[in-house]
């Protein structure tokens, strides 16, 4: 009997498969998904890249360099910086994005530097503006630069060491590896790796519950011998199957895609190889059964496939909670059960994958007992819902 | 052989099943009569065990269906009110689908397959998606893959809806083939002269009761009106009328 | 047909996923460093040598070595070694500047940093010369005798063959070090001494190096520091000239070298005691100011452009008996965080290689009618003249003939290592350029210009076409004209001595 039902669970396997591959709207729906996260992603980091670029080589509008000539001279022999005539309203010209950054140097700049008063220099930027930042951010240190320079020689001129003038030396000490840095700022990959297991299995967990019911061919399904549990087990081992084909195809595109950011514009040290490939899937994979368990559980409540659409739209944004929570709030110290809860778990887990962590394979092998072990009681309870009248009959 | 007694099933307030008591002895084929909500739908659906009765007592072939629906499942061919299809599949992987879900595997599967679409006269269609197909051969498709592990019993809820001239013909000629096989037909109807012309015993079902039993002469006899259809809208009617208002 | 489409993409990406199997890296070889005063992200270890390779015996040596791991993936193979001056600096210690020096550069390549063996942790010899927890202002009046006494206790305390700690010896560690490391082909960068370390390394294995940069050449036949007093003259020379051509700095103060060279000779007959702040702790003593103590403020202050913008105020005052931002001048370097040198390592390879070569009165000669003669470096010749001295080979001090690739920098008013070494080497050297940058002291790579021509020429791989344009904008930083700091209302003089340059300055401000 349990061979039979096992077996039973198999033709229900094969047939959602089949049925799936055979529908051309899921299948551009796997393919488009799968290329959208690595393609949003390239394009990201190289405007990312272009903005840090433009910060390297800079021109400077300057407004009013007759009044500080000294200055200007010094600021143009700053490594990647030339000058440029500024515009009439640096205000204007900045606000309406026709410039990123705008010095200006009052009138009275000389008079002031002079006798030693702080001479007044405008910096006018627009820090809403994305693009500028880098380069803003470039010019505030040269400015820096320049007044420690002369505050240094001005405190020696006077017969000051400028070592009184730094009470503190602070030393900061990195503890953390640039690939963990790294990691961080990359902390969406997780959550692009689980929507593809998201979006791969949607198309089985509703057609094959929702859809069922829409078209009316649950009742014939149901009146067969097979039990509920095999039924449920097999459209659950279906949508598996194309979640974790979802999460390969997305995880490989996107690996093979990282060799071609410009992470190295930014700053950023950065590997991913063979060993993390395997390691995000040893993560995530486990995960998908879960996921479509869930997603069929959700949709076997919708009486039709729109609305086992909508569901799964919550049950979508519900699971990005802990992925955004940990992007937005990265907590660093983290409890040792957090590995294991779904989600969460993934988030974190991902995380030190990428940033080359080394992670015991008991850790990866409770992950998958304990997520398998959810995903069979999620089944289960579909398999319950199967016996419902209303979940059978109603519309 | 199906046994059916004093089956009750209410949903809410509504009394869908208030005691329906009949038999279906093997070999003959047996027709659920009566008017759209009369409760037919709901007693066949305890019959193939979807539903579960509030009251009452089925037996299959001697199995209790409310105590071992998958036993009783294994002795019924169903076809449901509802007979969806899975639009990109073909006839041919619909049969197979089913059969290999009753456990018929390899060559017998395919002899079975074969068997039915010949019966079925659907060769030329076999292995083209249902999507396409009109509603006589979506019928015959779900017919062909409720009986494709050659049940004892057959169970038919409204076969004939809908269906053009043709094709009522054809799903009577499956009937009568099935009742030459030796298989217990119950089928749902509320058209007169479809019950008529297949059955061997009619059951009259009224506001989810069974009103009255037998041969057409017998029901004739019993109301004393020559013309069926007079002696069925008698037998509903007089239900009606003893309805306090 | 989607089907088979749907595969093939499977297939091509898990394939192309899988293959990103790198080659064996450097730092497979390394570990994190570890440690606060670590450089961040970079990789440390070390390699055993013999202290003597001819014998390979005895006492070894830990190399220490930090790489700095290139930021792309596809990074190249051939890495850049930084050698550092001194003689006696140590590169491990350096990554931070080196860095932000080369930070274009690690985006495609490692960089490799080994301290050189007697320098950083590669069995250091270090020696102080003066009590560096003493904050006294007495510190300052350490006499020559006593710093000389300290050099010579200090050679008791190494556990060193102080005679194995040549040029020519630590080059092939280096090559040790290289080939730890996997790497075939490298390229170098090499500033002052590293420039002698570097044209060393081309020589005995130049079939390794890709490409040279050669900043501020110190080169094998120097012999330190007979020049030296006429070149830091020359620079001096060149700063009054500046001051004389900038109209603030001459008014301001005016008659700059008579008045520097009457000073000199003043402090020498008849130092006066004044009563000095101390520039830091603020304590209040009565020091006697010597013609030392000026000479070695002084020529220190040379190498560093922007600090020389002080020059001719500090010498208005100390011709005014005021010597409190000399002081202060000096104090520069004690701000801590500025490594120490390695004397011992310094004097081990000076006195093998430089001292034999130098005879008193050629050192005499040499110092002759120089500012800062008597001064310069004396305390080197005067301790070769005890310190255990190893010894070189004859050909060490034949020019050094290459065909690779080699950009060789000075800066133009460098008062150690003028434009003039540079021309010389770049003679043997035929695949080189050598770029003069205008203003700039000691070592060139290190302005915004230097480092972008250095990024580019490591790029290529060749001199061939190298955009030099920037060098012609860079100048000397202008001079303080009042306690405020330079005149901001006139662009400093465009171009410190440069006669053309002079020709372009906007009119209005050239020199009456």
């Amino acid at each position: 009997m349990r061979a039979g039902s096992l077996t039973q669970s198999l033709v229900v396997m094969r047939k959602e498969i089949k049925d799936w591959s055979r529908d051309r709207r899921s299948i551009i729906t796997v393919l488009v998904s799968s290329l959208l996260a690595p393609g949003l992603i390239f394009i990201m980091f190289n405007s990312m890249a272009t903005r840090q670029r433009s910060a390297e080589d800079v021109t400077i509008p300057v407004v009013g360099a007759s009044h500080a000539p000294a200055f200007v001279e010094w600021l143009g022999q700053q490594a990647g910086v030339t000058i440029a005539d500024g515009p009439d309203n640096a205000e204007d010209a900045v606000r309406n994005r026709r410039e990123d950054v705008v010095i200006v140097i009052p009138e009275n700049f000389a008079k002031n530097f002079r006798v030693s008063r702080p001479a007044q220099i405008r910096l006018v930027a627009d820090s809403s503006s994305q693009n500028s930042r880098p380069k803003v951010q470039r010019i505030r240190t040269l400015l820096q630069r320049y007044n420690s320079e002369i505050s240094s020689l001005r405190l020696i001129a006077r017969g000051v060491s400028p070592a009184v003038a730094t009470p503190m030396q602070i030393e900061e000490v990195e503890v953390s590896s640039s690939q963990q840095r790294a990691a961080t700022i990359l902390g969406f990959i997780p959550l692009f790796v689980m929507l593809a297991a998201f979006t791969g299995a949607m198309a089985i967990a509703t057609d094959s519950t929702a859809g069922e019911r829409e078209r009316g061919s649950f009742e014939a399904l149901l009146a067969n011998p097979a039990p509920r549990l095999a039924i449920a087990s097999g459209k659950w081992l279906a949508g598996t199957v194309t979640a974790v084909v979802t999460v390969l195809i997305t995880a490989a595109l996107l690996f093979s895609m990282f060799r071609y950011l410009p992470l190295q514009d930014l700053g950023m040290r950065f590997r991913l190889g063979t060993p993390e490939l395997i390691g995000t899937l040893a993560v995530v994979v486990p995960l998908a059964p879960l996921i479509v368990a869930l997603q069929m559980y959700v949709a076997t409540f919708a009486k039709s496939f729109k609305e086992a659409q909508s569901y799964l739209t919550f049950l979508m944004m519900a699971q990005m909670i802990p992925g955004m929570m940990q992007t937005m709030n990265p907590t660093t110290a983290r409890a040792w059960w957090m590995h294991y809860v779904p989600w969460i778990g993934q988030q974190s887990l991902l995380t030190d994958v990428l940033g080359n962590k080394p992670i015991g394979p008991e850790v990866y092998a409770i992950v998958g007992v304990v997520n398998l072990t959810l995903a069979v009681l999620v089944v289960r309870a579909t398999a319950g819902l199967l016996h419902r009248e209303k979940i059978i009959f109603g519309r | 052989m199906i046994r059916v007694t004093s089956l009750r099933k209410h949903f809410g307030d509504v009394r869908a099943v208030d005691g329906v008591t009949f038999a279906a002895p093997d070999g003959q084929v047996t027709g659920l009569l009566g008017p759209n909500g009369a409760g037919k739908t709901t007693t066949l659906r305890m019959l193939y065990t979807l539903m579960r009765p509030d009251a009452g007592q089925i037996l299959v072939d001697g199995i209790d269906a409310v105590d071992d629906p998958q036993g009783a499942r294994f002795a019924l061919g169903v076809l449901p009110d509802q007979s969806g299809l899975y639009p990109r599949l073909t006839a041919r992987e619909h049969i197979e689908y089913f059969g290999e879900l009753q456990g018929i595997t390899g060559s017998e599967l395919r002899q079975r397959t074969e068997h039915l679409l010949q019966m079925l006269d659907m060769t030329a269609i076999a292995d083209r998606r249902v999507a396409g197909f009109s509603h006589g051969e979506r019928t015959k498709t779900a017919l062909a893959r409720a009986i494709v592990h050659n049940p004892k019993n057959v169970l038919l809820d409204e076969p004939t809806n809908g269906l053009d001239v043709m094709s009522t013909r054809a799903v009577r000629e499956i009937i009568r083939r099935l009742k030459g096989e030796g298989h217990t037909v119950l089928f749902s109807s509320h058209v007169m002269q479809e019950v008529s012309a297949l059955c061997d015993t009619i059951v009259v079902i009224a506001r989810g009761r069974s009103v009255a039993a037998g041969t057409p002469d017998d029901l004739r006899t019993q109301t004393g009106h020559q013309n069926l259809e007079d002696a069925f809208v008698a037998l509903s009617g007089l239900e009606a009328e003893g309805q306090p208002s | 047909m989607l089907r088979r489409l749907f595969v093939a993409f499977l297939t091509t990406f898990v394939l192309t996923g899988c293959n990103q199997a790198q080659p064996n890296q450097a730092i497979d070889r390394l570990k994190p460093c570890t440690g606060h005063d670590a450089p961040v992200d970079a990789y440390c270890g070390t390699v055993k040598v013999f202290e003597n390779r001819d014998t390979r015996q005895g006492r070894q040596i830990d190399l220490n070595i930090v790489v700095l791991p290139a930021l792309r993936a596809d990074a190249q193979p051939d890495p850049l070694f930084f050698l550092a001056g001194g003689p006696g600096q140590a590169a491990a210690g350096m990554a931070k500047q080196v860095r932000d020096m080369f930070r274009r550069v690690q985006t495609d390549r490692d960089i490799v940093l080994v301290d050189q063996r007697g320098t950083g942790k590669s069995n250091p010899l270090t020696c102080d010369l003066s009590d560096a927890e003493d904050d006294s202002l007495r510190a300052a009046m350490v006499s020559y005798e006593e710093v000389l006494g300290r050099v010579k206790a200090c050679i008791d305390k190494y556990d060193a063959d102080l005679t194995q700690y040549a040029t020519p010896i630590a080059m092939d560690d280096l090559d040790d070090v290289r080939a730890f490391l996997g790497y075939d082909k490298i390229n170098i960068y090499g500033g002052s001494y590293g420039t002698r370390a570097g044209l060393v390394y081309m020589r005995q294995h130049g079939d390794r190096v890709r490409s040279a940069i050669l900043d501020g050449v110190a080169p094998p036949d120097m012999r330190l520091p007979l020049f030296f007093p006429k070149d830091a003259q020359r620079a001096f020379d060149m700063l009054v000239k500046d001051c004389e051509s900038n109209d603030g700095c001459r008014e301001a103060y005016p008659n700059l070298g008579p008045r520097m060279k009457a000073l000199m000779e003043r402090l020498e007959k008849e130092p006066p005691t004044v009563k000095i702040t101390h520039p830091r702790t603020g304590e209040t003593a009565n020091i006697r100011v010597d013609a030392r103590m000026l000479a070695n403020v002084m020529v220190f202050t040379l190498y560093i452009p922007t600090a020389s913008a002080l020059v001719p105020a500090i010498i208005d005052a100390a011709d005014r008996n005021d010597f409190q931002s000399m002081f202060a001048l000096g104090s520069l370097g004690d701000g801590g965080g500025a490594q120490q040198m390695a004397i011992g390592m310094q004097l081990s390879v000076l006195c093998a290689e430089d001292a034999p070569r130098n005879t008193a009165d050629a050192l005499a000669r040499e110092a002759e009618g120089t500012l800062f003669g008597n001064y310069a470096m004396k305390l080197q010749s005067d301790a070769c003249g005890f310190w255990p001295r190893g010894k070189v080979d004859p050909s060490f001090y034949e020019p050094v003939t290459s065909r690779v690739p080699t950009l060789v920098m000075s800066g133009e008013i460098d008062p150690v290592t003028p434009p003039a070494w540079g021309d010389q080497i770049a003679k043997t050297l035929s695949h080189s350029t050598h770029i003069v940058m205008p203003g700039t002291g000691h070592t060139a790579g290190g302005t915004g210009c230097g480092q972008r021509i250095m990024a580019a020429f490591i790029a290529s791989g060749t001199v061939d076409g190298l955009d030099t344009s920037c060098v012609s904008r860079v100048t000397r930083p202008p001079f303080f004209v009042s306690p405020a700091g330079p005149d901001p209302g006139v662009p400093p003089a465009s171009n410190a001595s440069g006669s053309a340059k002079a020709a372009d300055k906007p009119a209005g401000q050239a020199p009456k």
